[in-house]
């Protein structure tokens, strides 16, 4: 075996590293898993408790107190299945941008490929939303039997929702090495950023939605986690397959932006061991 | 450019290396603050490494000295392919194991077994490989009472340890070595060389950087010597190590190899020796001890505002301290006594070199210099105390009066 180092050129994103580190993946994986539900406190457990209680609030204050979910049925599920997405994207995107950070260290010392050390804290994170889909999924099927037919296509949402996740991460992870308040721009903007998310209430349902359809639209495609919270919401409550540009958006934009996220973390993969 | 046939396990080889890294100018390291000035980041480029060719053979150690800065780091993290070279091609055959300051690479929150699958899974082992060899890699490591403690918690000693069996153990065909010897007690350290000299003599290749220019001729065949990213001198290890000493006595770092022809032959230092209290001329002392230290200088001509300067390292090449004295004259012909008085030996304890540089009054000119001109050996009376130098002062403690 003989590692050829030579000059870069920024060419296509290479997906070798899937297939060469396979092993290292694999520990790292294992790792954050054991990390993150097995030595904290309260573990998986956790992960599945906070969003129940958030589900719980929220539908007190906007269903039983506030009444402002007219139209919507089975409203805890509603907020629930939107709660499923947008946790994990947030939690993912979070300590993703943050990996390269706390792996400092390895970075500066070996070589391995650097896009490694944010798929591994991704992916970590699909064990949550894998067990809130796993509980979640029965109940509906009991509540809206014709979800039979659609929950399925759960799957194929959640990864490119992966997708999408690992894209921001590479990116935002690269930012934070070269800027490193991204990590807190980026707690901060979370907040506005998912009551612009159709997570408490749907889009259509607002009751400005009409007057402004401008805006309705720009809430739909301008927010990237609008569509798989609404893609899935689609196929594990209502019982429907979502409308074409929402799939389209689904398996397009998810995909794509993991696709620059990789070109990015590989065209910058040098310098990150310079500017740790 | 690119080199035709591949290298063998264990051998490198590099071709015009060369490596610039862009210093950022402004300070600013937010965004935010980016932005809202709407500054542009401004960089200079420095290289690091400027053409460096590099043929390192199967079963050779090779030594990389230079001052720091030189570019050695870089060209040892160029073959651990940490970084990829700005320019050239640069092959390295087979697997790479590397310690490079301090440390295999760890995982601060990674435990020190969790550590070593992680390392193993870098170089490509594969696990059933260090269920295998875990118990023996903790145990070389000296590490067992504290695998599963998270490594951010190891004193530097023992993150050196546990990196230097990681290292041993993945049966690298190249090792690279970055200053690790210098760090952990003395018994692991002979530990160390034991291992070193067993994978050197199964045929393994040793890249070795170092400021201690000593264990880089111990260690090593051959070497080349660094200055300002270039290489300036290559060959035996033995040679480039003393043409290493001779630049250093030379205090700026640049002036004139010119000069120095000049001066050669009209002026040296003729002896160099410590003198103790009681007059006798010893190489031994206890810390805290009164001793000075005398040069004997010779000149053919005379030369006046001669600086002198007598400097103490420690036994790893490590600046102790050092002395100039000015405006010094010295008769032609004659040899002329200097004597550096210390009335209290500051050095603690371990082996100390004496270096004497003598130059002209500006500094730009080197008349004569002696590299380790003298070895001195220094032993501590007081076993609490720690590190090369003595602390010394006196301590105020809360009285019983006071203490209430």
């Amino acid at each position: 075996m003989a590692v050829n180092v030579s000059v870069k050129k920024a060419g296509l994103p290479s997906l070798r590293w899937l297939t060469g580190y396979t092993e290292l993946l694999r520990t790292m994986f294992l790792r954050e898993v054991r990390a993150r539900y097995k030595r904290s406190a309260l573990g998986l457990i956790w992960s599945i408790v906070y969003p129940l209680t958030m589900m719980g609030v929220y539908t007190l204050i906007f269903a039983v107190l506030w009444k402002t979910t007219n139209g919507i049925p089975h409203y805890p599920l509603f907020v629930l299945s939107g709660l499923v997405v947008w946790g994990f994207f947030q939690a993912a995107v979070q300590v993703g941008t943050g990996a390269p950070l706390g792996s400092a260290d390895l970075i500066k010392k070996v070589w391995f490929p650097r896009e490694l050390v944010v798929t591994a804290v991704v992916l970590s994170q699909t064990i949550s939303i894998g067990v809130m889909l796993v509980i979640l999924i029965p109940i509906d099927l009991v509540v809206v039997p014709e979800t039979a037919k659609t929950f399925a296509l759960a799957v194929p949402i959640v990864g490119a929702l992966v997708c999408l996740t690992l894209g921001l991460g590479w990116l935002l992870s690269v930012l934070n090495v070269f800027f490193r308040d991204v990590e807190h721009l980026l707690a901060v903007l979370f907040l506005p950023w998912f009551f612009l998310t159709p997570v408490l209430y749907a889009l259509e349902q607002l009751p400005g939605a009409a007057s402004h359809p401008w805006v309705i639209h720009l809430l739909r495609y301008g927010n990237p986690v609008t569509p798989y919270v609404e893609g899935m919401r689609a196929v594990i409550l209502e019982g429907v397959v979502p409308g074409a540009p929402v799939l389209v958006y689904i398996f397009v934009v998810g995909p794509a932006l993991a696709l620059v996220g990789l070109w990015v973390v590989q065209r910058y993969a040098d310098r990150l061991a310079i500017e740790l | 450019m690119r080199v035709e046939d591949t290298v063998a396990a264990g051998e490198i080889r590099g071709r015009g290396l060369s490596r610039v890294f862009k210093i950022r100018l402004s300070q600013s390291r937010s965004l935010k603050e980016t932005i809202l000035r709407r500054e542009v980041p401004r960089t200079r480029d420095l290289w690091a490494l400027r053409d460096v060719d590099v043929d390192i053979h199967p079963g050779e150690a090779f030594g990389i000295v230079g001052r720091n800065g030189s570019g050695k780091s870089t060209l040892l993290k160029l073959f651990a392919g940490i970084f990829a070279p700005s320019t050239g091609v640069l092959e390295v055959g087979g697997r790479v194991g590397s310690l490079i300051e301090i440390g295999a690479g760890f995982h601060p929150d990674f435990t020190g077994v969790e550590n070593v699958y992680l390392n193993s899974a870098i170089y490509g082992l594969k696990r059933s490989y260090v269920d295998e060899h875990l118990d023996e890699i903790i145990e070389f490591a000296e590490l067992e009472p504290f695998k599963d403690v998270p490594v951010r918690t190891y004193s530097s000693g023992m993150y050196m340890r546990l990196g230097f069996s990681v290292a041993m153990h993945i049966q690298p065909d190249v090792l690279l070595l970055d200053e690790v010897l210098t760090v952990g007690d003395e018994a692991f350290q002979q530990k160390c060389f034991g291992r070193i000299w067993d994978f050197k003599r199964a045929g393994g290749t040793i890249v070795f950087v170092s400021h201690d220019a000593g264990s880089v001729e111990r260690i090593c065949d051959r070497a080349v010597m660094l200055d300002h990213g270039r290489v300036i001198e290559e060959g035996a290890a033995g040679e480039v190590v003393r043409a290493y000493h001779r630049r250093l006595v030379r205090r700026p770092s640049d002036a004139a190899g010119r000069a120095r022809h000049a001066a050669n032959g009209r002026c040296r230092v003729h002896e160099v020796r410590a003198v103790a209290g009681d007059g006798s001329i010893r190489d031994r002392f206890t810390e805290g001890e009164p001793m000075a230290l005398e040069v004997w200088l010779y000149s053919e001509q005379g030369v006046e505002g001669v600086r002198v300067t007598v400097g103490i390292r420690d036994a790893s090449g490590t600046p102790v301290g050092s002395q100039t004295a000015e405006d010094v004259l010295l008769r032609p012909e004659r040899l002329e006594r200097l004597r550096l008085n210390l009335p209290g030996l500051p050095m603690r304890e371990g082996r100390f070199f004496v270096d004497v540089g003598v130059g002209s009054h500006d500094g730009d000119a080197e008349l004569a210099a002696a590299e380790r001109a003298l070895e001195l050996s220094v032993f501590s009376h007081d076993a609490s105390g720690a590190g090369p130098i003595r602390l010394g002062g006196t301590w105020q403690l809360p009285g019983v009066d006071g203490a209430g």
